[in-house]
């Protein structure tokens, strides 16, 4: 039998489908992410994009580094 | 280490004539994916080629399919050029004397929209047109731009682009 404090958080937690991103029925595009650049102003939608870029090349060369060191 | 915000902040500051057109301007109109270049429409002018190649002199442009070759245009050179692809310290720009589905420098600029940044003024294609321009071109990475585009307008109309479907 669950204990009340696991009762609760079952009453309380949202569904799967609540977590959910919401997403674009057809496309699978995900709105939310959309939805929260649309709170960025258009500068840090820029500087966001440069970080991103910047942060998966310094990801790429690690891997590149570790698959030199593998071989 | 790419630095597409200082491309911009550059053409602002030499006072180049131009309008952001292609990924970068669909990432500001809240796209969420990313890009590696700018895309600009601009003047085919040998004064407005000129100031964009002063805007990046001291970042050793080079045009990008011939990366041996400097960035370094006479105004004679300037008057047959449609496009210009630059490499630079700072990142890639494409120079683009019109847009696919939309036309030339004057008729991107009645379809662009003002907005203002910290570095100053810029000229950006409004989101309806850029949609129409990616359409045009109809690369399968325009048509996912076009559908990223598309899920904007309708997140910022408050819905999801096929609400009208069953």
């Amino acid at each position: 039998m669950a204990s009340h404090a696991t009762q609760s958080f079952e009453n309380s937690f949202p569904s799967a489908e609540e977590l959910r991103p919401e997403t674009d029925p057809v496309t699978g595009i995900d709105l939310s992410l959309i939805k929260e650049n649309l709170k960025l102003t258009p500068w840090e939608r820029i500087l966001a994009n440069d970080d991103t870029v910047n942060f998966c090349d310094l990801g790429r060369a690690a891997m590149q580094q570790r698959r030199h060191a593998a071989a | 280490m790419q630095q597409l915000n200082q491309l911009l902040a550059r053409l602002i500051k030499a006072e180049v004539e131009f309008v952001l057109v292609g990924g970068l301007a669909a990432s500001i109109h809240g796209s969420s994916l990313t890009t590696r270049d700018v895309d600009v429409c601009c003047r085919f002018t040998a004064t407005n080629l000129l100031r964009i190649q002063r805007a990046f002199e001291d970042q050793h442009p080079v045009h990008r399919m011939r990366p041996d070759l400097p960035v370094a245009l006479t105004p004679e050179q300037c008057v047959d050029l449609k496009n210009l692809y630059i490499k630079t310290d700072l990142g890639v720009i494409d120079c683009l004397g019109s847009v696919l589905g939309v036309g030339e420098y004057d008729e991107v600029f009645k379809h662009s929209i003002e907005i203002e940044l910290p570095v100053g003024k810029l000229r950006i294609l409004d989101l309806d047109t850029l949609i129409q321009a990616k359409e045009a071109m109809g690369r399968p990475h325009d048509i996912i731009t076009m559908q990223h585009l598309k899920a904007v307008r309708q997140a910022e109309a408050g819905g999801s682009q096929h609400d009208d479907q069953p």
